[in-house]
């Protein structure tokens, strides 16, 4: 069931879904952290290897959509939708020059790389491009435009901004391949039970409602970019992060076991990134004053505004269902983007699998217990490394439920450090 | 009244507009419509946005909390942020000089 002024909604789980493909919000900061990620779990050419197939795989699926949607059938129709959708999503412009041979890609404000740039770009001198995301965006793009088959193409970011280059350069060709399977929207359906709320549900609610009718109405700037609460904002597809994120934990206990807890420990780091500077952003911005009011520094209102936030961003519904300032929160999440795509992908999961849920909600309670919001603080690097990386978080969080087990609903329970 | 630098991803973009007033931030809103500042972004609440044709810095007002905020594009290279932003804020506060009980502009903090 979807909502009259939200199309895109799946009601009343919080998940949002270009025709059947699903589609959540995350922020450069968290965009970055996630591939760099991947790339410490596999390694650098592995690592790479499947961000560029695992977006390749989620950009066939959406543009297959977008372009049945539209009634889109020549390849210069298709091409030019899918430059479109690219870049209203802020992922930025790529400018596609290709025959179903192949052919080259340019831009110069393509979201990975810009925005490593921009935040690394005075201090790092990178030697790898950046750009996973656009490479597969490329690669899916042509296919779409030529109804070659999946995984027909491969395409090659060669040159970066990321790097120091003028602009982005991707090389597209044929080069045979298998990508993953994509979960869609029937997928979610058929996993998910009936949802819930918790504690706070109206005012919970009332702000998610609006939040949703904002993003729905964001769009890329003329180059392609979203910049919004303080940070750049992307409408990604969650497989590209499921699909990365659970393929490199498998790999990891098939090949390196002893790698596992620090792959899943940076997986759930990936959460606190989000809500430090996603959710933080959000709650010091004029917008969210618009919305809820002048920021209280108060625990209570600090989890409520971010669980409403998590709803708004389209991570599902997740819900308090018991919160105790300064002591314990538990979390339930009966809907997810996350965790389905496990049991999806590769059946019911054997242990609790909600690694971006565990992180986001331990770094909930860290924002609420640790940070003078009335101070107005500037969420910079240092003050992240401060809270989360400075050997005392104060709360420590583990799973209960899980929708990737079976489970009814994703729990997690966070509590006070012994 | 000065300009405060605020949180952003990007150095030096955004600002706040402090101290301000709820009838502060509601003169500004009109003074951007009759300087003719095109009105932007989706509905939210009663947050109001309008951007600058000069350089694309935006403008947000919250009249209810007083909240006023400039955002300067981020196309606009870093060493020049901050006087894109002092330009905006004096414009504003000119616009919004002709009633008595506004806060008179002090220097930049």
């Amino acid at each position: 069931m979807s909502n009259d002024k939200h199309p895109n909604l799946l009601v009343p789980h919080d998940l949002t879904f270009h025709t059947t493909t699903p589609y959540v919000y995350h922020c450069h900061h968290y965009n970055l952290f996630h591939d760099q990620t991947i790339d410490d779990i596999l390694g650098e050419e592995k690592g790479l290897e499947l961000r560029v197939d695992s977006a390749h795989a989620a950009f066939r699926q959406l543009l297959h959509d977008a372009c049945k949607e539209k009634g889109c059938r020549t390849p210069a129709e298709r091409i030019e939708l899918a430059q479109s959708l690219f870049a209203a999503m802020g992922q930025g412009r790529i400018v596609l020059d290709v025959s179903a041979e192949g052919g080259s890609a340019r831009g110069t404000h393509v979201h990975y790389g810009f925005t490593w740039s921009e935040k690394y770009g005075s201090r790092v001198n990178r030697v790898d491009p950046a750009d996973a995301v656009g490479a597969g965006f490329c690669a899916a793009a042509t296919e779409l435009a030529f109804d070659l088959p999946p995984g027909s193409m491969r395409a090659t970011e060669t040159a970066c901004v990321a790097k120091r280059d003028p602009e982005c350069v991707f090389e597209i060709r044929r080069d045979p391949h298998e990508l993953p399977r994509t979960v869609g929207r029937s997928d979610y359906e058929a996993l998910l039970s009936a949802s819930e709320g918790g504690l706070h549900e109206e005012r919970i609610a009332s702000i998610t409602s609006q939040l949703q009718q904002f993003l729905l109405g964001v769009s890329g700037d003329e180059r392609g970019l979203v910049q919004a609460f303080g940070v750049f904002v992307t409408q990604h597809l969650s497989n590209y992060y499921n699909e990365t994120a659970y393929a490199a934990v498998r790999a990891a206990e098939r090949t390196m076991p002893s790698a596992v807890p620090m792959a899943e420990a940076l997986l759930r780091e990936a959460g606190h990134v989000c809500v430090f500077n996603t959710f933080g952003g959000i709650l010091l911005s004029p917008e969210w004053e618009a919305v809820a009011g002048p920021l209280k520094n108060d625990p209570t209102e600090i989890v409520v505004g971010a669980t409403a936030i998590a709803r708004g961003l389209g991570f599902g519904r997740w819900s308090i269902s018991e919160l105790v300032p300064g002591e314990r929160l538990v979390m339930d999440a009966t809907s997810s983007y996350e965790a389905p795509h496990y049991r999806a992908r590769f059946g019911p999961a054997d242990k609790p699998r909600s690694y971006f849920l565990e992180g986001a909600a331990l770094a909930m309670m860290v924002l609420a217990h640790r940070v003078d919001w009335d101070a107005r603080p500037e969420l910079t690097q240092a003050f992240y490394d401060n809270l989360f990386r400075g050997g005392g978080l104060g709360f420590q969080v583990h799973s209960t439920k899980c929708l990737a087990r079976g489970d009814d609903r994703s729990r997690v329970v966070v509590e006070r450090a012994s | 009244m000065k300009l405060r630098r605020e949180h952003s991803c990007i150095r030096g973009l955004v600002f706040a507009v402090e101290p301000s007033t709820p009838a502060f931030a509601a003169r500004v809103v009109d003074a951007l419509e009759r300087l003719g500042w095109r009105p932007a972004g989706p509905a939210l609440g009663e947050l109001r946005t309008f951007v600058g044709e000069a350089d694309g810095t935006t403008v947000l007002c919250v009249p209810s909390t007083g909240r006023v905020q400039l955002r300067v594009a981020y196309t606009v290279p870093e060493t020049e942020r901050r006087w894109a932003a002092e330009r905006t804020f004096v414009e504003l506060v000119r616009a919004v000089r002709g009633d008595p009980s506004d806060h008179p502009p002090g220097p930049a903090g």
